[in-house]
């Protein structure tokens, strides 16, 4: 009867005592709370109370185009948006018409992003206003790269916060030739550029 | 000397001059002047999404321990199968559908390897908790985590239709791969290489209604054979299961089967589907633990480590040229070797980034070094684990009554309504279970 009892209770078979397998249990237990305490105080001492955010620098972005494709969504997180406050509002726009346009006008032909996300309005004698429809925006950097190539580099891309999942190790990081997806604190999501101000 | 004052500050007044035009035209992109509208132009907004609330993250902390309480109250004081599955639907949808998976616990392993491994590498507060709690609760009272607070457990749990005993032999051999997966896992993610947990997570994608098609097949042929073979990824691919798993060994209070004395009648055996419960033995004669056996252990055990050890440090090559930087700098010195090299965006980027390639170099040696070393740890961590497991198999200890492997055992809470003990209804007046 003691016996079974004992496989029942084995904590606590032998009368209140501990027996020796439960006493070197105790024992492991204690040092795996230590160990655990251990990493918990390393990884402390650099740790933050906040938490971090995946963003674009868009001064690394090489416009490579892998931000729509890399991405676990479909269509990708990564949205451009537009710094008005640096965009010269040309009329020959390098990030809205193909290199080929003959036309300056809103001919699907003539346009460069491939889904139509750029909206071209005037606003005045020459200037015209081009607005980031980010619906449509798949993240391809095709207007990115022609803005930056001819324009004033208005345009870069982002990673908007209303549409990332957080991974915890972002798919389009792993494959950005230049390193461009960095962290940042999550109070301050975004890198917007601020031109030579 | 005054005029010496002078000269200097004309001179600095020009440098400065010099200095804000050249950075004006440095960064070389404001070709065109910014427009004088004549109209009262206003600039449009940019919208800035916020990120998801911090408060929400210190939410996930606090749901996570919450459930847990529960789920430790529902297996070892409750004993309620129906109460477990609840709290499991919760998970499922708190964790899967509203924090859209990322960081789980799981993949937390990377996050604390590389944090210790990189100081520079920040790991918030939050994600060292997640990773921590569970396992403070399995040194306390099992794997209560894996039961249903695990969003991927709770998933595979609900697919369990008709689970199918495996043979010893198979649970042993297939149990190996979360040891292999953790170790590499490890290694990957503390060299700045790779999160596999991440990239190989089936079940993700379900959650976020996206991913591809490799992926969602993984996921898919995971639930399918799940419904035969109970829990697969919990039991052959979770690394976190193996930390599980020891905490679980040495758990304060244990999972018992029958509330009051076992009267030996299989039922809860046949329950069980992850072949958790050990069935009794008493026929066995206890082998002595002689003083000859366990030197063969202690000499053994080494031996295997260091065979083990050794057979790993030749993947250390074939492995580092995964991780970026090596796979950067062996691409740089075959190109320069090569006389029409081909347009590659990584070297590109890379030369633009204007880092020095001896940066690079010294960097890919670095890592190089760290896979030298991590592949022997690797193997001689498997070797332990390989050995220990011999041990056991070689080991046979009398039990007398139906008990869970403490380490096995995923407090799906199933065996207890099977417990004619602890359910009288489920025995016949005249049953002769009752008499004995």
């Amino acid at each position: 009867m003691k016996n079974k009892l004992k496989m029942i209770i084995p904590e606590n078979g032998n009368g209140g005592k501990l027996n020796r397998r439960e006493f070197l249990k105790t024992g492991l237990r204690s040092i795996a709370l230590l160990s655990l305490a251990g990493v918990g105080a390393k990884l402390l001492q650099n740790s933050v109370s906040h938490d971090e955010v995946w963003q674009i620098d868009p001064n690394k972005c090489t416009q490579c185009g892998k931000c729509a494709t890399a991405c676990v969504l479909n269509p990708s997180a990564v949205k451009c948006v537009h710094i008005y406050q640096m965009c010269g509002y040309c009329n020959l726009c390098g990030g809205y018409f193909q290199p080929s346009a003959k036309d300056l006008n809103t001919a699907a032909e003539s346009q460069l992003c491939p889904t139509k996300a750029i909206r071209r309005t005037f606003i005045e004698d020459p200037y015209y206003q081009y607005t980031i429809a980010e619906e449509l925006c798949i993240g391809c950097a095709k207007c990115v790269k022609g803005c930056g190539s001819f324009g004033n580099g208005s345009l870069h891309l982002q990673i908007r916060h209303n549409i990332c999942v957080r991974c915890n190790q972002c798919a389009i990081a792993q494959v950005c030739p230049s390193d461009a997806i960095v962290k940042v604190p999550q109070s301050q999501p975004y890198l917007f550029k601020t031109g030579n101000k | 000397m005054k005029n010496y004052r002078f000269f200097s500050l004309v001179k600095m007044i020009v440098l400065f001059a010099l200095f804000s035009v050249s950075s004006l035209y440095s960064t070389g992109q404001q070709r065109f002047p910014h427009p004088e509208f004549e109209t009262n132009y206003q600039f449009p907004e940019i919208s800035s999404p916020q990120a998801r609330l911090l408060l929400y993250s210190y939410l996930d902390v606090v749901v996570l321990l919450a459930m847990l309480v529960l789920m430790t109250w529902f297996v070892l004081k409750k004993r309620s199968r129906l109460a477990v599955f609840w709290l499991s639907l919760v998970a499922i949808a708190y964790f899967g559908f509203w924090k859209k998976g990322c960081v789980c616990s799981i993949g937390a392993i990377q996050n604390v390897s590389l944090g210790i491994a990189d100081p520079a590498f920040i790991v918030p507060v939050t994600t060292l908790l997640l990773f921590l709690l569970p396992l403070v609760f399995a040194l306390f009272f099992g794997r209560v985590f894996c039961s249903g607070v695990c969003f991927m457990g709770a998933l595979q749990d609900l697919v369990i239709v008709k689970p199918q005993k495996l043979t010893p032999w198979l649970n042993t051999a297939l149990g190996t791969i979360p040891y292999l997966y953790l170790g590499f896992t490890i290694l990957f993610a503390a060299t700045h290489t790779d999160f596999l947990i991440c990239r190989f997570d089936p079940f993700i994608g379900f959650f976020r209604f996206s991913t591809n098609l490799s992926m969602y097949i993984f996921g898919a042929a995971i639930l399918i054979s799940g419904m035969f073979i109970a829990r697969p990824y919990c039991r052959f691919i979770c690394p976190y299961g193996v930390l599980l798993q020891w905490a679980s060994w040495l758990s304060r209070w244990k999972i018992r089967i029958t509330p009051a004395e076992c009267i030996n009648c299989h039922l809860c055996a046949n329950s069980c589907p992850v072949d958790a419960i050990q069935i009794p033995n008493p026929e066995v004669k206890p082998e002595k633990a002689g003083p000859k056996k366990l030197l063969i252990h202690i000499l053994t055990l080494p031996l295997i480590m260091l065979a083990c050890g050794f057979l790993f440090s030749f993947l250390s090559k074939p492995l580092e040229t995964l991780n970026p930087s090596v796979e950067l700098s062996l691409k740089i010195e075959s190109r320069q070797n090569t006389q029409n090299p081909e347009k590659d965006i990584y070297l590109d980027a890379f030369y633009a980034s204007g880092t020095s390639k001896d940066d690079l170099k010294m960097e890919s040696i670095r890592i190089q070094k760290q896979f030298d070393i991590g592949c022997w740890i690797l193997g001689l961590f498997l070797g332990l684990a390989l050995g220990i497991g011999f041990i056991k198999l070689s080991r046979v200890s009398k039990t007398n009554t139906y008990i869970p492997d403490q380490g096995k055992c995923v407090a799906c809470a199933r065996c207890y309504k099977y417990c004619p003990v602890d359910n009288p209804t489920l025995i016949k007046p005249d049953s002769k279970l009752t008499m004995k």
